[in-house]
């Protein structure tokens, strides 16, 4: 059994101190695993990362990230990954890490992705320099993914992006907006070599479940699509997907009916 | 001249949007904008209170002949109740 936190788009800034860490205090018994799929900062400032990073002190199981768009924003991408990596986090960009876990080896290979549509509306890679930078950046990040992903030998293979590889995940977003929520690529990059899940984030007005035309699942979990800290998932050998309760707090009863 | 009436309102509300994604004190592009006459309305979710907070100034900066109706939420997300399972 190999149990999974995944969470994405906290967008952690300075006024956030003191607003995720209370709600993380019981993840570490729930999970063998924490990964995080991108946009940990508002705008990719290192002295949000340093906030976030006291923030998960307390969660006492490895944490994987790739970072997202908004942690590029103020072109400093290299400073957060020393932040974060100094606080014993891996941060994955074309690479991957595996863990034993109960005796199953998990991989996780990461990759940020980029955008540029799905099948039958998608950004062709011809004519402006511009125009073909865009679609190469996300060609580069899926032949990285894909690579990072065959180098793992194990019992399962979990793919963490930033941007979304199907479009199943992005309803609930604007459909002309798209194309800059990520790319067919990257879902053709996992099919090729076979994932066990896909994890993303990006989409807040998106939705949480879809599947690659390889019958790979996908999951959006990003914070606000969630509308909780983090999901679970428990990779158990079976093939029972329906969700199951876990014994919870009393005090947290009811948390689903307030509105956000 | 065509006898359309012009409706800038389109152009404004992405101008906006701009403005929300690059004031430093904000940094949020997913806060929702609509204009209803000389209303500027916000809603969706922001991550603190000073970002909310932020966000309603700096469209009050952009538009100061415009009124703020801020309707967005802070998040507030606890941990989950449920887990799925996976074979
Ligand atoms: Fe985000
Ligand atoms: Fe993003």
């Amino acid at each position: 059994m190999i149990r999974i936190a995944a969470m994405a788009d906290v967008h952690f800034g300075t006024d956030a101190v003191g607003t995720l860490r209370p709600h993380l205090v019981r993840l570490a018994e729930q999970a063998d695993l924490l990964l995080i799929a991108g946009d940990l900062t508002r705008v990719g400032d290192p002295a949000e990362a340093t906030i976030l990073v006291d923030e998960l002190r307390d969660v006492r199981v490895p944490i994987v990230a790739v970072l997202g768009n908004h942690d590029y924003h103020t072109d400093r991408p290299a400073a957060v990954t020393n932040v974060l990596a100094g606080a014993g986090i891996t941060v994955l960009e074309g690479n991957s890490i595996s863990f034993d876990i109960n005796g199953i080896r998990v991989g996780v290979a990461g990759v940020k992705g980029f955008g540029g549509g799905f099948p039958g509306a998608t950004a062709s890679d011809f004519g402006e320099p511009e125009m073909r930078a865009f679609v190469g950046h996300t060609k580069e990040r899926a032949a990285h993914l894909e690579s990072a992903l065959r180098s793992l030998e194990c019992d399962r293979r979990i793919a963490l992006l930033h941007y979304a590889p199907v479009p199943e995940t992005l309803q609930g977003e604007p459909v002309g907006i798209y194309p800059f929520l990520g790319s067919y690529l990257l879902a053709e990059a996992i099919d090729r070599v076979g994932a066990d899940l896909v994890l993303h984030g990006h989409a807040h007005h998106g939705s949480e479940q879809g599947v690659t035309e390889g019958g790979v699942p996908v999951r959006n979990v990003a914070q606000p699509v969630l509308r909780r800290a983090y999901a679970l998932f428990c990779f158990d050998g079976t093939d029972n997907r329906v969700p199951v309760e876990l014994p919870s707090p009393p005090e947290l009863a009811g948390w689903r009916y307030n509105a956000h | 001249m065509g006898d359309r009436p012009k409706d800038l309102n389109p152009y404004l509300i992405e101008h906006v949007r701009d403005a929300l994604a690059h004031d430093p004190r904000v940094g949020e592009l997913d806060v929702v904008v609509e204009i209803d006459g000389e209303t500027v309305v916000l809603s969706g979710t922001v991550a603190t209170a000073d970002r909310q907070e932020a966000a309603a100034d700096a469209v009050r900066d952009l538009l100061p002949n415009h009124h703020v109706r801020d309707e967005t939420e802070v998040a507030d997300f606890v941990e989950p109740t449920e887990v799925e399972h996976l074979p």
